[in-house]
C-alpha cells in the first residue's frame, strides 16, 4: 500500500507543505472513499475551471485503481474538455483513509501527439500515393513502348530495360518462337557490371520447355510463380547445375517472380522478375502481371500482324505478277494490229483491215475482262482507295451515256438520258460511279435486242439515286439475287455468246455497298430490267457545285 | 426494468470513449449476465448533462441503480481487474465474492 507522496497539512506546522501543495504545477484533490471531493488545490481548480467551494462536496467518483497512471478527460465548466494524466495513491485525510488524486495536464502532449500521428498518416498516405503514381508511371511508359513497334523482338527488350530496376534488379523474358523453341528474347540487369552475366547464364544454361526453373514453369502451367525467399535449397531444385545456382546467386537473387505472358488463351512466353535485395509484396505480383498481360498482347497482336501483312503481300505480289503477265502480251497484240493496219509493214488490203479489226476487238475484250478480273481481286484484297468529292450525279450520267452510246448505236437502240432539272450531289468517288453505270450500261445493251437503255437520275430524301433500265429480256425472280454473285451469268449454257466474266455485277454492287450505297435490281422475264444505284446525298444537300 | 442501471459519461465519439463503452459491456456481461441497461452520454454534445450530474471527468460511470448510487473513473481498460476486484462493491452493489482472485485469468 503506497502512501508515497506529500502529506496534505492537517497542523499549523504543515504550513511550508501547504505552500508547496498551493504552488504545484499538478492539480492534487483528495476524495473520500465513497468519492466526494474533500479537499482540491489551486491547481485542480484551474483544471476543473471551478473554484474550490464548487469542486467540495462534490462526487468525482472513484479510480478504477489506485497506484497506477491512467489518461482521462477532465469536463471543464461548460462542457469544454482538457486532457489529463491521472494518479491515485491511497492516504489517510482528517483520520479517514482516504485518496490523493493527482492531476496533470497533458493536452498540449496529446494534441501533440495527435499531430504526431496526423503527420504520419499524412506522410504513409503520400508514400502510397507515391508508390501508385510510380506504378501507374511503370504501366504508362509500358504501353508507349508497346504501342511503338510492332517489332516484338525490340518492344520486349525495351520493356525487360523498363522493368529494371523499376520492378526488379534483374529480368528475362523467354518466348515461345513459333517453331516452338524457347529464346531468351530480352535480359536486363539494374547494375551494369553484371549485365555480362545475363549473357553468360543464357549460353550456359540456355531456357528449356522442360526445365526446372520457375520460367519454364510458368511456361508450361500458364501460371505464376512466385518465390518469396530464395534459399539454397531452393536454388539446388530449381537449378541445372551447381554452377547454375551460382551464376544466379552471382546476379543477386532474393526474391523473385515468373509471370507467363498469357494472351488469346495461349501462353507465348514468360517474364523472370528478380530481386536481390527486398522480397516482393503482393502489390509487386499485381503491378507483374499488369506488365506481362500487356505484353504478352503485344507480342501477339505482332504476330497476328506479321502473319496479316504475309498474306497480304502475297496477295498483292499475285496481282501484280497477273496484271503484267497478262497485258505486256495483250499491249503487243494491240501494238502490232495497229502497226499493221497503218500499213508500216507493207499495204494492207481491205479484207486484212477487217481482220485486224476483230483481233482488236478481241483484245480490247479480253482486257476489259483483265481490267474486270483485278477490280474484283483489288475489292477482295480490300485495296480500293476511295476519292470521294462533292459530285453532281448529272454530270457522271453524262459521261456514262457518251461511254455508252456507240453501242447502243451499234445495236440499233436508243439511249435516253433523263436528268432532274436541280443538281443531284452526293458526296462520292465519281470515277466509281462511273464504273458501276458503265458496267450496268453495257449489260443491258447486251441483253437487250430492241428498244431502249435509259439512264435516270433523281432525288429521294437523303438518297440520290440513278437508274439504269432496259426493255430486254428481263430476270425471273429466282435469279435476281444470283445474277449479284461472283462468276454467275443467267442461262449460262445457252448464253455464252453475249461474253464476259460473270464478275460485273459482283464488282458493280461491291462497289456500291464501298461507297456507302446500294445496287438493286427491279426486273421479270420480258419486261426488262431496272438497276438502281442509291448513294447518300451530300451532308449539306444539293447546293450548287462550286 | 434492468436489475442494474449505469449511465456512462464519455467526451466525444473518439476510440477512448468507444473502448470504455465496450468494456464496460463486457465486464457487466461477465459479472451481472443481462440484467443491465447502460446509458450513454456524450459531454460534448450534452455538457448540460455534465453539469446537471456535476461531471467532473470522462470517462466516468455512475452506477443508477441499485442503491447506493456510486461513480468512478475508469481508467485503461487493460485495468479491468481494477475495476472488478477493487470495485465489485460498487458493480453489486454487494460485497465481492471472490475477491483477490485475478480475472485476467479466466
Amino acid at each position: 500500500m503506497s502512501t508515497a507522496g506529500p502529506r496534505p497539512a492537517r497542523h499549523a506546522g504543515d504550513e511550508r507543505l501547504r505552500t508547496i501543495i498551493d504552488r504545484l504545477a499538478d492539480g492534487v484533490v483528495i476524495v473520500s472513499r465513497s468519492g466526494v471531493v474533500r479537499f482540491a488545490n489551486p491547481a485542480a481548480q484551474r483544471l476543473f475551471g471551478r473554484t474550490a467551494e464548487e469542486l467540495l462536496e462534490s462526487e468525482l467518483g472513484l479510480p478504477t485503481l489506485a497506484g497506477e497512471t491512467t489518461e482521462i478527460d477532465v469536463v471543464r465548466r461548460g462542457g469544454e474538455t482538457a486532457a489529463a494524466e491521472l494518479r491515485a495513491v491511497e492516504v489517510e485525510w482528517e483520520g479517514e483513509p482516504a485518496l490523493l488524486v493527482s492531476l496533470r495536464d497533458v493536452t498540449d502532449r496529446r494534441e501533440a501527439e495527435e499531430r504526431r500521428r496526423q503527420a504520419e498518416a499524412e506522410q504513409a498516405a503520400r508514400r502510397h500515393a507515391e508508390a501508385d503514381a510510380k506504378r501507374a508511371r511503370f504501366l504508362s511508359n509500358v504501353s508507349s513502348v508497346l504501342s511503338a513497334s510492332l517489332d516484338y523482338h525490340a518492344t520486349l527488350a525495351m520493356l525487360a530495360e523498363l522493368a529494371v530496376p523499376e520492378l526488379a534488379d534483374w529480368c528475362v523474358i523467354d518466348v515461345v518462337e513459333e517453331d516452338g523453341r524457347i529464346a531468351r528474347v530480352a535480359a536486363a540487369h539494374a547494375d551494369g557490371d553484371r549485365a555480362p552475366l545475363l549473357s553468360v547464364l543464357r549460353e550456359e544454361f540456355p531456357p528449356r520447355r522442360d526445365g526446372p526453373t520457375p520460367s519454364a514453369q510458368a511456361l508450361r502451367t500458364g501460371k505464376t510463380v512466385q518465390v518469396a525467399r530464395v534459399t539454397d535449397e531452393w536454388l539446388a531444385q530449381h537449378t541445372t547445375a551447381p554452377e547454375h545456382a551460382a551464376l544466379l546467386r552471382a546476379l543477386g537473387s532474393r526474391s523473385l517472380m515468373a509471370v507467363p505472358l498469357t494472351a488469346r488463351a495461349e501462353t507465348l512466353g514468360a517474364v523472370t522478375l528478380v530481386c536481390g535485395e527486398r522480397q516482393y509484396t503482393r502489390n509487386d505480383l499485381a503491378t507483374a502481371e499488369d506488365f506481362a498481360q500487356r505484353a504478352a498482347l503485344s507480342v501477339s497482336n505482332a504476330r497476328l500482324y506479321a502473319a496479316a501483312q504475309e498474306a497480304s503481300r502475297a496477295k498483292s505480289e499475285f496481282l501484280a505478277v497477273m496484271s503484267h503477265e497478262l497485258r505486256t502480251p495483250l499491249n503487243a497484240v494491240m501494238g502490232y494490229a495497229d502497226l499493221l493496219q497503218a500499213g508500216i509493214a507493207g499495204p494492207v488490203d481491205e479484207r486484212q483491215r477487217g481482220y485486224l479489226d476483230r483481233v482488236k476487238d478481241g483484245a480490247r475484250h479480253l482486257e476489259g475482262i483483265i481490267d474486270e478480273i483485278l477490280a474484283f481481286s483489288r475489292m477482295e484484297a480490300g485495296y480500293e482507295a476511295l476519292r470521294t468529292r462533292r459530285v453532281d450525279l448529272r454530270d457522271v450520267a453524262r459521261q456514262a451515256a457518251d461511254l455508252l452510246r456507240p453501242l447502243a448505236r451499234q445495236k440499233e437502240l436508243a439511249l435516253r438520258l433523263a436528268l432532274p432539272d436541280g443538281p443531284a450531289v452526293a458526296e462520292t468517288d465519281p470515277e466509281k460511279v462511273l464504273q458501276i453505270l458503265r458496267n450496268l450500261g453495257t449489260n443491258a445493251v447486251k441483253f437487250t435486242d430492241a428498244g431502249e437503255v435509259a439512264i435516270e437520275v433523281a432525288s429521294e430524301g437523303d438518297r440520290r439515286l440513278v437508274r439504269v433500265a432496259d426493255t430486254g429480256i428481263g430476270i425471273s425472280r429466282a435469279n435476281q439475287e444470283r445474277i449479284f454473285e461472283p462468276f454467275w451469268q443467267v442461262e449460262q449454257s445457252n448464253r455464252r455468246e453475249v461474253g464476259g466474266t460473270g464478275l460485273g455485277l459482283s464488282v458493280a454492287r461491291r462497289t456500291a455497298e464501298l461507297l456507302g450505297g446500294t445496287l438493286m435490281l427491279e426486273s421479270a422475264p420480258g419486261r426488262g430490267s431496272t438497276f438502281t444505284l442509291s448513294l447518300p446525298a451530300a451532308a449539306d444537300g444539293d447546293g450548287d457545285e462550286s | 426494468m434492468s436489475r442494474y442501471r449505469f449511465t456512462l459519461f464519455v467526451a466525444g465519439d473518439t476510440a477512448r470513449s468507444q473502448r470504455a463503452y465496450a468494456s464496460l459491456q463486457r465486464i457487466c456481461r461477465e459479472r451481472l449476465g443481462e440484467e443491465f441497461t447502460i446509458e450513454l452520454v456524450d459531454v460534448v454534445s450534452a455538457p448540460e448533462k455534465a453539469e446537471e450530474h456535476r461531471v467532473l471527468t470522462t470517462p466516468t460511470v455512475v452506477k443508477e441503480h441499485p442503491e447506493p448510487r456510486r461513480r468512478i473513473i475508469l481508467g485503461p481498460f487493460q485495468d479491468v481487474s481494477g475495476v472488478l476486484s477493487g470495485h465489485t462493491t460498487f458493480l453489486a452493489g454487494e460485497a465481492p465474492a471472490d475477491e483477490g482472485e485475478d480475472p485476467r485469468e479466466e
